[in-house]
């Protein structure tokens, strides 16, 4: 008797325990009709409470609700309770703005509502992006100013907001347009004026402000222009140096052009060469030195920046400094040990003495053809230079004399 | 010998200058950059762009746009990749600002929450609205992301399966280099199911008509047997094509005065994501044999594809829309048939998965194709009620007893009350050996007229035997390779294999006489399969018989053993006894 009573609680004790054990599955929605009472449009970034109501379903039933929106789907999970079931969407879930289509779905039974985030006000800061950077200000040119509005989450603000944008031109004009949100952003095809310079461009919109941003408008290419040598009366000596220049390059709409702007010089020398220089505007003006040739004559200088071309500039350069043939006498020295070779007068084309300081060459051949070549210069209209002859074979001995255009011969023996 | 000779040199320094070219040739410079497209090579999404606005601020150049395009798809692809993966994977690369950061919270969230989204989109259509001066923003309307979704429980239970044409507002930005989504905001969206289409009324194709099928304004009841040659059955039809043997068979099936062939256009082998050139002119040559014959041909397509992932739905849209747009004026087809049993795919692919697709296939097929009708040829009159709202007439397959089928059909019939339904599978294999479930001719014959007899009084579509032909071979990923798998499949054919006609081959012609001698009940047990049992079973009683007699043998020699064994005992006792 005592052992089936022990058994007989053992039996019951099994039995509770297996009870407590096994997990009750959840009612399931097996039919009827469901709602979703919500709002039709609701400020983003504020939490939805929503409900899901059903004509007839058992407590407790799950009903799953699916948000979906910009970001893709969020997925809630909720139970009836009451034929209800209620939801609230964290304010970290409607953040995001735009069309959210709410699926809640109980058995195989499914119902859709929709549901409008609507963005906020625009925040700080309103940024202008402008691109292109630069302008040719000539009218035609345009560059553009977008602004993309935010609001406090980064949704991009209602269509339609206004957004008024400034620009400040170089010539101290100040434009403004008010332009509406399209298409997530607003933007602006601004048009160069006729004056270089930075145009400040901003944009605002109720109470809301930005930074600055900088157009460039630039010179456009310039008018055709002149070049200028200085000085115009250079002599043919391989050495004096005169300054080609541009005339100050200006547009059509006289704004000097941008420092740096290349300038290509084109030189045609009398002997056929062709020299390409090229240089830079600083203040609207290139220039460059020309190391004058020996060869006297006709010179011409053209300016190019790209496509613009300057007036052709000719002019003739002079013989000299020392012209014609001129006296030249070698003379063995007292101490018998150097032959100095002395010419002139050296006179130019007014019969005037060269320069004090005027290169003058002179040239010593042997009669096999070798030869040395004595450097000299100028002083009072006269050079000289003396020759040792130590070393020197004996024989005559050819000298020539050259100073720029001029020269002369003599000749000596040993 | 000249000539040889002279095509041997030609061909000996053809060959030989290539040797040298080849090695004379370093790598491709350009793939010491290492450049990986955004857009997979074999990612194929469709991305159509709508006409432009009037004034996008700055004209696009084709270059800029093929840039924005493979970011922007890409973008789309790395958030389906995420979404299958379950966190924010390589998004930073093409989604910047608040849209990566809520997308990726919304990734991380679900995940959390314990469900998993496996998403893709299958076409996207851009309009642009706005493209900077300076190349570095754009601003565009996405009229139409296809974007399919199946999301799962922890349990992996499907929550919701579905498709929907979402429109976003999009922004992006040219960031050091490359393309991202800095805004995409969610502004409207369609269901494509719901999208009206109207069928073309061209002269020559067949018309639904209420809850019957027309052509040319006349009643079509479709008469017909499904094809494939009788030597190069399944894989082998089209890989071994021969136009002479289509044009025999189908003038046979004139003869025979059918009106419909059923085919198979199988997945893989025309080609996949591509069809072959090759491929597609062989179905072109039997849509124009067929006609030549006056036939029409459902199209079965997607033949042995059997991956439903949605990731790869792209490549079989391509598929589709090669093949659509190619055939879509050929009166020749009745209807493309958009999948063969997928039902029978529930299994591997998910219940859900499947029917998902099969939508998204039905939507995307009548935007190729309006002038031909669709149709899915579910295994059974159970399944064929799902989609029915998808398809123009509504098909399924019956191999279970002829007396059932009144039931199933109206059963079917009330479950898609406005549609004309059409048995595109039917028969009863006449492959009568030893195993059991053997039917003769005249079975065959009988079970063909009690079909089609309920079918034409009940003002159905039609119907499509299985199959014109018996078969000497059959795949074993069809029918299994044990003789009583691919026994029966081998002989269902309404022509035996050396082409003479069973009986039933002359039931199937509209209009044709369906009185056929009634099989007596008795007459099933004069089949192999049950003399066989009797020979057997014969043969089992004999051998108990013998057993018995063996038995009894055996007992008898145990006693005799057991004497010889017990003898020399007996022997020695004696012998013992005799010693005392």
């Amino acid at each position: 008797m005592r052992q089936l009573s022990y058994f007989l609680i053992g039996l019951l004790l099994a039995l509770v325990l297996t009870a407590c054990g096994a997990t009750a599955s959840p009612p399931t929605f097996t039919g009827g009709e469901l709602t979703i009472s919500a709002p039709d449009s609701v400020d983003a970034g504020i939490p939805i409470s929503l409900t899901v109501k059903a004509s007839q379903a058992p407590d407790g039933a799950v009903v799953t609700l699916i948000a979906y929106g910009s970001a893709g789907p969020r997925i809630y999970r909720g139970t009836f309770n009451k034929n209800e079931a209620f939801f609230t969407l964290p304010e970290s879930d409607t953040k995001q703005s735009g069309l959210v289509t709410l699926v809640a779905k109980a058995g195989q039974v499914q119902i859709e509502k929709r549901l409008t985030l609507k963005p906020g006000a625009p925040i700080e800061p309103l940024q202008p992006l402008v691109g292109a950077k630069a302008v040719v200000a000539d009218t035609q040119h345009w560059s553009m100013v977008v602004i993309i509005p935010f609001d406090r989450f980064g949704n991009p603000v209602a269509e339609g907001t206004p957004i008024k944008m400034k620009a400040k031109r170089p010539d101290d004009r100040l434009e403004e347009q008010v332009f509406k949100v399209t298409n997530l952003l607003s933007w602006w095809r601004i048009y160069s004026g006729v004056k270089a310079g930075h145009t400040i461009i901003s944009g605002t919109t109720n109470g809301v402000f930005g930074p600055e941003s900088i157009l460039h408008e630039v010179p456009g290419l310039p008018v055709p222009f002149s070049i200028n040598v200085d000085p115009l009366n250079l002599t043919a000596d391989g050495t004096q140096l005169a300054t080609i220049s541009t005339s100050t390059l200006r547009d059509q709409f006289d704004n000097k052009v941008e420092d740096g702007t290349l300038v290509t010089f084109t030189v045609d020398l009398p002997d056929g060469e062709q020299r390409v220089l090229p240089a830079y505007t600083i203040d609207g003006i290139a220039g460059i030195p020309l190391q004058a040739p020996r060869q006297p004559g006709q010179i011409k200088i053209k300016g190019t920046v790209l496509s613009i071309e300057s007036s052709v500039l000719t002019f003739t350069l002079q013989p000299g400094p020392a012209v014609g043939v001129f006296p030249v006498s070698a003379t063995k020295a007292d101490s018998g040990k150097a032959v100095i070779i002395e010419a002139g007068p050296l006179l130019g084309a007014q019969q005037q003495f060269v320069p004090d300081g005027t290169p003058v060459i002179f040239t010593v051949s042997d009669k096999s053809g070798q030869k040395q070549t004595f450097n000299a210069i100028s002083d009072q209209g006269r050079a000289k230079v003396e020759v040792r002859i130590a070393g020197m074979q004996q024989g005559n001995y050819l000298v020539e004399v050259k100073v720029g255009s001029g020269q002369g011969f003599t000749s000596f023996s040993l | 010998m000249l000539l040889i000779s002279l095509v041997g040199i030609f061909l000996i320094l053809k060959g030989t200058g290539a040797i040298i070219t080849y090695f004379q040739q370093g790598a491709d410079p350009g793939s010491a950059l290492n450049i990986v497209p955004n857009k997979p090579p074999d990612y194929h999404t469709k991305i159509v762009w709508l006409p432009d606005d009037p004034d996008t601020g700055r004209v696009m150049e084709p270059f800029t746009r093929d840039q924005i395009e493979s970011a922007y798809i890409r973008a789309w692809l790395q958030w389906n990749l995420s979404q299958e993966k379950g966190e924010p994977l390589g998004l930073k690369s093409y989604f910047t600002g608040p849209t990566l950061e809520a997308i990726s919270n919304a990734i991380q969230q679900s995940v959390s929450n314990g469900f998993k989204i496996t998403q893709t989109t299958t076409e996207h259509n851009p309009h642009l609205h706005f493209y900077s001066a300076d190349g570095s923003i754009v601003s565009f309307t996405e009229e139409g992301a296809r974007v399919e979704q199946i999301i799962r429980d922890k349990s992996g239970q499907v929550v919701l399966a579905d498709e929907r044409d979402s429109r976003y507002d999009v922004v992006m930005l040219l960031e050091d280099g490359n393309w991202r989504i800095r805004h995409m905001v969610r502004i409207n969206e369609t269901n494509p199911s719901d999208t009206k289409f109207v069928t073309a009324l061209n002269p020559g194709f067949v018309r639904v008509d209420g809850a019957s099928l027309t052509l040319d304004g006349q009643p079509f009841q479709a008469a017909g047997v499904n094809y494939y040659p009788q030597a190069t059955p399944w894989d082998k039809f089209w890989l071994s094509y021969k136009p002479t043997i289509i044009d025999e068979d189908l003038k046979r099936a004139k003869d025979l005065g059918l009106n419909t062939l059923r085919i198979f256009v199988p997945f893989t082998q025309f080609g996949g994501t591509s069809p072959t050139e090759t491929y597609l002119d062989r179905l072109d040559d039997f849509l124009k044999r067929a006609d030549q014959q006056g036939l029409k041909v459902i199209v079965t397509l997607f033949d042995f594809r059997t991956d439903y992932n949605p990731l790869l739905w792209a490549d079989a849209d391509r598929h589709l829309e090669t093949l659509l747009t190619r055939f879509k004026d050929y009166s020749s087809v009745l209807a493309w048939d958009l999948k063969n049993e997928p039902d029978l795919d529930y299994k591997t692919g998910g219940r859900e998965t499947v029917d998902l697709w099969l939508r998204h296939v039905a939507v995307i097929a009548r935007e190729f194709d309006s002038n031909h009708l669709l149709t899915i040829g579910w295994s059974t009159s159970a399944a064929a009620s799902t989609l029915s709202n998808l398809v123009d007439f509504v098909s399924f397959h019956y191999y279970t007893p002829a007396v059932n089928l009144p039931t199933e059909y109206n059963r079917l019939k009330t479950a898609a009350s406005d549609k004309p339904i059409m048995i595109t599978e039917f028969g009863l294999p006449t492959w009568n050996t030893f195993f059991p479930n053997g039917h003769s001719e005249p079975e065959q014959a009988e079970y063909y007229a009690d079909i089609i007899k309920f079918l034409r009084t009940s003002g159905s579509a039609g119907y499509v035997a299985w199959t014109l032909y018996d078969f000497s071979y059959i795949p074993g990923s069809v029918a299994g390779a044990l003789p009583w798998q691919n026994g029966p499949q081998k002989e269902l054919g309404i022509l035996k294999a050396d082409g003479k006609p069973k009986p039933a081959a002359a039931l199937l012609a509209p209009g044709s006489s369906l009185d056929v001698t009634r099989v007596p009940s008795w007459a099933q047990f004069l089949k192999p399969f049950w003399l066989g049992s009797l020979v057997m079973l014969l043969l089992f009683i004999y051998l108990i018989w013998r057993f018995r007699l063996v038995e009894r043998s055996i007992a008898l020699f145990k006693r005799y053993r057991t004497g010889l064994f017990k003898l020399p005992h007996r022997f020695l006792r004696l012998f013992h006894r005799k010693r005392r």
